[in-house]
């Protein structure tokens, strides 16, 4: 099968004297590939065609005499040629950066002529990666992009922030933008095949026009569309697996465990009890099976375990139950992902159509862990006419999933990642007969679940994770469904009347039930069922004009937005569960909870901007936006919005132009205000009080939050100057100064507890992201058969508090306390100054400092005082001093990506990283803390003191001490530079000969890997869990490997 | 075509003035809330807020399922004491609080609960009360409910509070030492701390004006405070001040009023009814919660901890005992002698239950797998023993020992009063009263306004368990730290040592 398309693109309609034809084919020079889609058009006239899949074009009814064919494709340099028969043009590629059309606020603007900053990713970039969520492509990306990477749960979307940390309490993540209205739904919902370009707006100029909803800035995704004038379709299958992509933190084993439990309870007895040395060793030598409550060790007493020498019995040499203690086992798998899509694109001079099915089924490497989705999208533009365009992008989704039993960084029991680690090596899984290790079986000769025995508290006891996950249900099944229209009227010459609307319901139904034998849901067992419906309209009418005299282009833009948002939740739960293996209410007894809501967030707004351009050298650009919302009392509703861009194309003027190692050249900067009212509640300005607190069976209300009537915008003020370049035709680059400054901060302001409220939403000072972006790409080899690039983005930056609320000297919020001149994620710590060689107690340094009327905050005591030099340590850390202890925001982050071509063959890489920042790792906290009998212990306790005279950082093992010695300070501060390899992929393109007169256009095998390496400061730990720092047991990220298969015809 | 393309404008331009927004299109409200505003406009208003006071009493806080309201409370003042043991460590819950850990870590949830809930009750109270003399004066008799009972928590809250976080109130000294702030506006300012002599000033002057307006008010349930109540409270209140005179009045008052009001000491058969139907099943409780089933209390009610029957792993694995030396004082014709199990050997729900000597019996859930149950924050028996002890302390020795026989023989059938001196009996007294009240959440305060040292030796306290076994009376260690969490925000605030 052929296809064989010839169009006449312009121009229909010309007719002239028809006397001969002429064929041919277009070949690029760099790899001697048919090139499909090029345009020929003989010159001087609008006659022309396109060429077909095997580059093969064929003219008729050319005008008589030596017509000169332009031959033109992007990217490459246009050749004119003599038509003659059976042609054979080259075209060589176009060095100088191609003039990309990028997708900005209402509309797409040239690159060159763009005055803001902004940064791309195609669709190229998404096919070879196996992504669930399109956004994880972000990682590493572009500088000013960064990532928490998404857990391992399937379907996760990772957090993203753009040029940092604008806001503190409000919400930072960026807003997304689908096909021009704002995109309430999950990211996770649209098929990353179907994506053309992820489009992130960086500074005000290009993102004000979205205004109050742009202040962490935009992300913006255009979904496909047909683009040639063509029928294809294309198919592409990938299959793959996944694994867990971080190796567990060093622990303690079973062999090492009973002795150290046994020191830490001697010490207990010598500390707390004032036992004798001897009394104590013997006391816990009794005593320590009766705390830890299992005994491994085959043929030993249980009294027996420890000897009063704190070493292991020396007969403690076959386990029990050694197999059976890798409670991660139970709890991973092997992860299986399988994706199919199938689109198919036509185009005609008055429709285009793009049409996308897809099926994804991706199971994670944690057992209960998988999403299924089933997506389809129909884009459809008709402009039968000049003057009149309409069309409809509609997108469908449902998406099943199970998500294990956990809520990332929960610290529920239910959470496998806790539970896994935290539990002492010396606990089963299934159950066992004591004296011999022996399963014991139930009545169908199948291993049980060791749940009903007592294990010692901090080894969760009466909980089991394996059996809990297996067991539970927590299901969720998502429809999707997204349908934009328009209405394009060209009134006039340049002149356009647009009307857009879009329409997006999320439905979403959770349930999730707790079986009756061990867990949350034990003894009735219970059901939840939880029901949203998320609505989102956008409502717009813009009016655009745009008009060229002599060098002068303007084109100008006014609009008119409505947006309103509503979510209906119900709740319903039941327990008391009748029937095994039914999981709707009516099998469920008693009724616990039924609830409902409705939330509305309506927004409206005025926009206009204009654009002007000289001699595509000099370009401005104005825009200004006026918005209202519903989250604020109406007397401080409305914002005003604005920025101003400007650019100046070096390139272009001639003393440039003649300097032959300049490609291009370019200056750029903005100015712009942009604004925030997200993660704030819905009605943050009203004083309010919740229902349902009924008193036995009388109504009541209770008191709920404080409303503030002043509350406004949070304003994120912007500048931002960059210069582009590209240089000897190998290095191309951005280097880009920005400062966004957050003025009015919204801030859930932190109140005396004794106050009955724990916060109230004010505006407060001021909070500045200044940095410094890079971007630089470099060709290291580039000839017929070869490609080879290496790109490199570096963002450098700081954030800065200026601005506290008069009378505020600071706000200290859990680890961080917010003053001026420290970032908002600067810890403030207790300082933690090692250990006491002589005793093995942990010392702080001593808070000596004194109240505004000069009495002292702590009071000295020589019983838990130490001078050391001349400085003064505690052991009491209630008397320890906090201090400033670095910030959890690196001092630069960025990404590597690396791209080779030889021949047929691609492979490309990204890797992300970050320097400088620091982690508070709760989860190292945990497993170095003492006093926890049962709970796992991080290898590094090994380094603990032991006795007088030991140097050392790790306090002794004393089951008293948890308070001072676990206590919170910045002992768990650990270094978050990381360099994480986010994806490898190899492509190979089948060569054409292979599959000719298949009908086959393209075919191309790949095989690509995520997240395949981390580098870190501690094996273990999640580095890019959070951006406040803070981390501790979340669902690891996965590791995949996938193989895919792409065809066209 | 001109025609068409006039009519395609003329349609959008009309859509475009359409979508003009009104006035109200931002206007926007919440359909599970109600605004202050409105909560304020009436007495009935008001009076539906004072009862989502009551039914905050038993709810969950900071999502931790050991803080469910003032029941848990009773746990955390009981486990600092004496009585309560637990038998093994195969349950954290209240750990580290038995250990005398968490309430001295300014950054433990322990610290920051007391002061959490008991400030919103005051909040709430003070929202009303700040309303109650503005809305108009429907109805006179709900207008002195509604206030009284505001007052009552107000004094209530910071009772509890400052005999937490305060050293205790010395009835022999001019108690000059920090309080806690005594809040009576309905603001978030940072307050200093009043001295605990302020404090006392505070909840006696809110009492007696309770007492005045609930002479005045039929309360509609047991659930709510009323006459019967504010009496008690200000006995119990004069109790820890040591005014022992007026402590007995109190006490005497309340008792009447209750026993007008049908109020009853539970007789024998009621005694063993497991307190978790108390209001159905027995004529004692004064003031309790009457939590509906389908009000859950899930894993943080009282009776997932303090039950011995309900299918918890807190109680599968540590079945809450009582002190061994305190046991064994009980006479053995005490029917409470059956609150509690010294074999060890009673019968569990299932053999995943570990059995323990004294392990409790006096706490029933009303089913294994239902922890929903009736909570009572004072009863009878309390005043009774309020009103022996107060008058025993004041040497009103005869008079107290009738009022005790009245409330003991409804316990030990054979009670034969023995006690010659004001100390023995006050001991006795003070015997039956740690018996009597085990659980519920007397002890720590009881130690700590007798200033009485901590002594857990000798019993059945482990000392890998408990760790701390003894410590002196009056030591810093009797005070909760003031939580962290409000340090950062109430500049005006101190630490304790």
């Amino acid at each position: 099968m052929m296809f064989f398309v010839s169009l006449f693109v312009l121009g229909i309609g010309v007719i002239t004297s028809q006397t001969s034809s002429v064929s041919g084919v277009v070949i690029s020079e760099e790899d001697g590939m048919p090139v499909l889609g090029a345009t020929v058009l003989v010159k001087g006239t609008t006659i022309g065609t396109v060429t077909d899949t095997d580059g093969k074009f064929l003219l008729r009814n050319l005008p008589s005499g030596g017509a000169v064919l332009q031959v033109s494709y992007v990217g490459m340099l246009t050749q004119e040629v003599i038509a003659k028969p059976n042609m054979r043009v080259i075209l060589k590629s176009d060095t100088k950066v191609v003039d990309e059309i990028v997708v900005v606020a209402y509309g797409t603007a040239k690159k060159s002529s763009f005055t803001g900053s902004a940064a791309s990713i195609g669709a190229k970039d998404l096919e070879i990666r196996p992504l669930t969520n399109a956004a994880s492509a972000l990682d590493g990306a572009a500088p000013g992009i960064q990532v928490a990477a998404a857990s391992g749960q399937p379907g996760a979307s990772p957090s993203i922030r753009i040029r940092g940390f604008g806001s503190v309490n409000a919400s930072n993540s960026p807003l997304y933008v689908v096909d021009g209205s704002i995109y309430n739904g999950e990211i996770g919902d649209i098929n990353p095949n179907d994506i053309e370009a992820i489009t992130v707006l960086k500074d005000a100029a290009s993102t004000s026009l979205y205004g109050s909803s742009a202040g962490n800035g935009v992300i913006l995704i255009t979904t496909k569309k047909a683009k040639e004038e063509n029928t294809a379709v294309n198919l592409s299958i990938t299959q793959g697996f996944s694994q867990r992509a971080i190796k567990e933190y060093n622990r303690i084993n079973v062999m090492e465990y009973y002795p150290l439990q046994w020191e830490q309870l001697k010490n207990q007895y010598i500390t707390a009890n004032s036992y004798t040395d001897e009394k104590a060793a013997q006391t816990a030598s009794a005593n320590i099976f009766g705390l830890l409550m299992y005994n491994p060790f085959k043929g030993v007493a249980n009294n027996e375990i420890v000897g009063t020498d704190g070493k292991l019995n020396s007969s403690a040499n076959t386990l029990l139950w050694g197999d059976d203690l890798d409670w991660y086992d139970e709890m991973e798998r092997t992860g299986y992902r399988g994706e199919y899509n199938l689109s198919y694109t036509n185009k005609t001079n008055k429709s285009d159509t793009y049409v996308s099915v897809s099926y994804l089924e991706d199971n994670g490497y944690v057992i209960k862990s998988d999403f299924e989705r089933f997506a389809g999208r129909a884009n459809v533009n008709v402009y039968p006419v000049k003057w009149f365009k309409t069309g409809l992008n509609i997108a469908g989704t449902r998406t099943t999933s199970n998500t294990a039993n956990a809520t990332d960084n929960s610290s529920g029991y239910a959470n496998p990642f806790m539970f896994a680690r935290g539990i002492g090596p010396i606990y089963p899984v299934y159950l066992h007969d004591t004296t011999t290790g022996e399963y014991i079986l139930d009545e169908t000769g199948a291993k049980q679940y060791d749940y009903s025995s007592v294990r010692a508290g901090s080894a969760y006891s009466g909980r089991h994770i394996v059996a809990e996950t297996n067991w539970n249900q927590r299901k969720y099944t998502r429809d999707g469904l997204n349908a934009r229209t328009y209405l394009d009227l060209n009134l006039y010459d340049g002149l356009t009347a647009t009307i857009n609307a879009t329409l997006e319901s999320t439905n979403y139904r959770n349930a999730g039930y707790d079986n009756k034998l061990v867990g949350d849901g034990a003894p009735a067992g219970r059901l939840r069922i939880e029901s949203t419906r998320s609505t989102t309209y956008t409502f717009n009418q813009l009016l655009s004009y745009t008009k060229s005299f002599d060098k002068h282009t303007v084109d100008a833009l006014i609009g008119h937005e409505n947006y309103s948002y509503e979510y209906q939740y119900s709740y319903a739960m039941r327990q008391g569960q009748i029937l095994d293996g039914l999981y709707e209410m009516d099998n469920f007894v008693t009724i616990n909870e039924v609830t409902s809501y409705t939330d509305t967030y309506k927004k409206e707004g005025y926009l206009g901007r204009l654009n002007y351009n000289y001699d595509d050298k000099y370009y401005a650009s104005f825009s200004f936006r006026r918005d209202g919302t519903s989250r604020f009392h109406k007397d401080s509703r409305w914002g005003n919005f604005w920025s101003l861009g400007a650019s100046w194309r070096m390139d272009q003027e001639s003393f440039i132009k003649d300097l032959k190692w300049v490609d291009q050249l370019k200056l750029r900067a903005s100015y712009g205000e942009t604004g925030n009212d997200a993660g704030i509640g819905y009605y943050p300005y009203q004083t309010l009080y919740g229902m349902g607190y009924n008193n036995a069976t009388e109504a009541g209300i209770l008191f709920d939050s404080f409303g503030n009537n002043n509350l406004k915008w949070e304003t994120q003020v912007s500048y931002d100057a960059a210069i582009e370049f590209g240089l000897f035709e190998k290095l191309t680059g951005t280097l880009e100064f920005f400062n966004k400054e957050s003025k009015d901060l919204l801030f859930e302001v932190p109140k005396p507890i004794s106050s009955g409220t724990e916060s109230i939403w004010e505006n407060i000072g001021k909070v500045s992201n200044k940095g410094l972006e890079v971007t630089l790409d470099y060709v290291l080899l580039k000839n017929k058969d070869w490609r080879w690039n290496i790109g490199l983005n570096a963002t450098f930056l700081k954030n800065e508090v200026k601005k506290l609320p008069d009378g505020q000297k600071e706000i200290i919020d859990g680890t961080k306390k917010i003053m001026v001149g420290h970032s908002v994620y600067d810890y403030w710590l207790k300082e933690y100054a090692g250990v006491d060689p002589n005793d093995g107690a942990a010392l702080y340094r001593f808070d000596d400092s004194v109240k505004e009327d000069g009495t002292p905050v702590q009071t000295w005591s020589d019983t838990d005082g130490r001078i050391i030099g001349d400085e003064k340590f505690t052991t009491s850390q209630a008397k320890a001093k906090y201090h400033y202890a670095g910030s959890a925001i690196p001092d630069v982050y960025g990404g590597i990506n690396m791209g080779v071509k030889y021949k047929a063959f691609e492979l490309s890489t990204v890797f992300s990283y970050a320097l400088g920042g620091k982690i508070y790792n709760s989860s190292y906290q945990s497993l170095m803390s003492v006093g926890a009998y049962g709970a796992s212990m991080h290898s590094d306790i090994k380094n603990r003191w032991q006795k007088a005279g030991d140097v050392t950082s790790t306090p002794r093992l004393d089951g008293s001490k948890s308070s001072d010695f676990n206590a919170q300070s910045d002992r768990w501060l650990i270094s978050s530079d990381f360099i994480s390899m986010k994806s490898l992929s190899l492509a190979y393109n089948i060569p054409k000969s292979i599959y000719n007169n298949t009908g086959i256009r393209n075919a191309r095998v790949s095989i690509s890997g995520e997240n395949l390496f981390l580098i870190n400061a501690l094996q273990g730990m999640d580095t890019q869990q959070s951006y406040n720092g803070i981390i501790n047991n979340a669902h690891i990220p996965a590791r995949s490997w996938t193989f895919g298969l792409n065809v066209s015809f | 075509m001109k025609k068409i393309k006039n009519i395609a404008i003329a349609f959008m331009a009309s859509a475009a003035l359409l979508s003009g927004c009104s006035e109200d299109y931002m206007e926007t409200s919440p359909t599970d809330q109600v605004s202050e505003t409105i909560v304020s406009g009436s007495l009935d208003n008001l009076y539906i807020a004072l009862n989502g006071i009551h039914r905050s009493l038993v709810r969950q806080y900071l999502s931790t399922q050991s803080c469910g309201g003032e029941p848990s409370m009773s746990i955390y003042r009981d486990v600092l004491g004496d009585d309560l043991v637990h038998p093994s460590t195969g349950n954290s819950w209240f750990l580290s609080d038995l250990r005398w850990v968490s309430h001295r870590n300014p950054n433990a949830t322990s610290t920051k609960y007391p002061f959490y809930i008991y400030y919103q009750f005051v909040l709430n109270a003070n929202l009303i009360l700040q309303n109650v003399d503005k809305v108009q004066l429907t109805d006179q008799k709900l207008h002195d409910g509604v206030k009284g009972e505001a007052l009552c928590f107000r004094a209530w809250s910071h009772f509890n509070l400052v005999q937490l976080y305060a050293k205790r109130y010395d009835p022999a000294g001019s108690n000059t030492q920090l309080g806690v702030p005594y809040r009576k506006e309905a603001n978030t300012d940072g307050m200093a701390r009043n001295t605990v002599e302020e404090c006392y000033q505070f909840i006696n002057e809110d009492l007696d004006e309770a007492i005045e307006l609930l002479k005045n008010y039929t309360a509609k349930a047991t659930t709510h405070f009323s006459l019967k109540v504010a009496y008690g409270l200000k006995a119990r209140v004069l109790l820890t001040m040591g005014n022992y005179p007026e402590a007995a009045k109190f006490a005497d008052l309340s008792i009447k009023t209750a026993e007008a009001d049908g109020n009853k000491l539970m007789n024998s058969t009621e005694l063993m009814s497991g307190f978790a139907t108390i209001l159905t099943d027995t004529d004692e409780a004064m003031w309790a919660a009457n939590t509906q089933d389908d009000q859950t209390v899930y894993f943080y009610s009282f009776y997932a901890y303090m039950s011995w029957n309900f299918n918890a792993s807190a109680i599968r694995a540590v079945p809450r005992c009582i002190n061994s030396v305190l046991y064994n004082k009980i006479s053995n014709t005490d029917i409470r002698k059956k609150w509690w199990d010294p074999t060890g050997t009673a019968a569990v729900p299932a053999t995943t239950y570990k059995k323990y000597k004294y392990q409790n019996r006096k706490f029933t859930a009303k089913a294994t797998s239902n922890s929903v149950g009736d909570y009572a924050y004072m009863r009878l028996a309390e005043m009774y023993l309020t009103k022996a002890e107060a008058l025993a302390r004041s040497g009103q020795l005869e008079e107290a020992q009738n009022t005790f026989t009245k409330f003991a023989i409804t316990r030990d059938p054979s009670y034969v009063a023995s006690s010659t001196t004001k100390e023995q009996l006050a001991e006795e007294i003070m015997i039956h009263r740690r018996v009597e009240l085990w659980g519920e959440g007397f002890r720590f305060t009881d130690l700590k306004r007798l200033n009485l040292p901590l002594d857990r030796t000798g019993s059945n306290h482990e000392a890998a368990i408990a760790i701390k076994l003894s410590e002196p009376a009056g030591s810093n260690e009797w005070q909760y730290m003031i939580p962290q969490d409000e340090l950062n925000a109430n500049p005006l605030m101190s630490q304790n040592e």
